[in-house]
């Protein structure tokens, strides 16, 4: 636990689709498909740990990928906005590399609450850092200095955000665990 | 710009992981090397097929579907034919080969810009992958006895910072 390689896994597997975010509504949808994608994928995955297969992992992939679209499509049908190239980037979230990481884990995982712990610490931590990365692009488009130009808009700057953020969870989870 | 970005780094998300897993070079550079050249062979034969059959390349499931399963049986196939021991799960399923071809295939206009594209990211990962090797070498030196896991938000500063300057050099450029 105190390498950290859960919190590692969750913070790469989301760091693409950071870039696809551009306010809050759209951080809050994207990491809504993220879970969405790490919970069917580890829920496909978990029941199937003692088969030593690969094609279990792509196939978990495309298991995820109608409830992404359904959850999509459900959204979209109630007029909300989902984000930037979000009809592409719906398909990517649907490849959960925190997932896929948990059926790894689950062959070595003694029991079912230390997977579901190990489960619950990625969504959170997904989730704690697309809602921070959506509300420092509002922070910042409310600054009226800042007018059309956001720094977050531009790759570079969503990434050293998450690198800082990933370090305070570290800090964060060594005391509370 | 951001389409330049997400193209190099969608990629090396992957590999930033895999390193920890990867003692030597010669582990790390093959992983890398023989998941850009799935990434190009996959795009290029997408590209190929959807000149030919402008419907197939209309439906977006059918394009995810075949690109993640040809990325992750090309992967395997080399894997195999190389002899390559240390093939864990995300050697042969990440983002490089698997999401990429999906993603340059939908953004790019014509077939001969997605190959184009392909062969801009296949260079640039690998580049970036190589630059990495040695700066996580560095990093690893310099911190002494810091935890893995800060070392991998040291990376990842670090790979902001690259990216500010990229994007700052190509729109000067």
């Amino acid at each position: 636990m105190n390498d950290f390689k859960n919190v590692k896994i969750a913070i790469t597997g989301i760091l693409p689709f950071l870039l696809a975010v551009d306010c809050l509504t759209s951080a809050i949808f994207f990491s809504i498909f993220s879970v969405s994608a790490m919970f069917v994928t580890a829920a496909f995955l978990y029941p199937l740990k003692n088969y030593d297969i690969k094609l279990k992992y792509p196939a978990a992939v495309f298991v995820s990928l109608p409830f992404n679209l359904a959850l999509y499509n459900f959204f979209l049908s109630k007029n909300y906005y989902i984000g930037w190239n979000s009809e592409i980037y719906i398909f990517l979230t649907a490849f959960s590399m925190a997932g896929i990481y948990l059926g790894g884990y689950s062959r070595t995982a003694s029991k079912f609450s230390e997977y579901f712990k190990h489960f619950s610490i990625m969504a959170s931590v997904s989730v704690s850092i697309f809602m921070i990365t959506g509300l420092s692009i509002e922070l910042l488009k409310a600054l009226p200095a800042l007018s059309g130009v956001n720094a977050l808009y531009y790759p570079g700057p969503v990434i050293i955000l998450a690198g800082l953020l990933a370090l305070g969870t570290s800090k964060i989870l060594e005391k509370l665990i | 710009m951001i389409y330049f970005n997400i193209i190099l780094f969608l990629g090396f998300g992957a590999e930033l992981v895999l390193f920890s897993s990867k003692n030597s070079g010669r582990d790390y550079f093959m992983t890398a090397a023989v998941n850009s050249f799935t990434m190009l062979t996959v795009t290029s034969l997408f590209a190929f097929i959807a000149n030919f059959l402008p419907e197939f390349s209309k439906n977006d499931i059918y394009i995810f579907i075949f690109s993640v399963s040809a990325a992750f049986f090309f992967n395997q196939s080399i894997y195999w034919l190389l002899g390559h021991a240390d093939n864990g799960i995300y050697d042969s399923l990440n983002y490089l080969s698997c999401l990429v071809p999906f993603y340059i295939l939908k953004l790019s206009k014509t077939a001969g810009a997605a190959v184009q594209n392909s062969f801009g990211a296949a260079a640039g990962f690998l580049a970036v992958a190589a630059i990495f090797f040695f700066i996580r070498k560095r990093i690893a030196i310099e911190a002494g006895n810091i935890s893995d896991f800060n070392i991998f938000c040291c990376e990842i500063i670090t790979l902001g910072f690259l990216s500010v300057s990229l994007s700052l050099f190509f729109k000067v450029v």
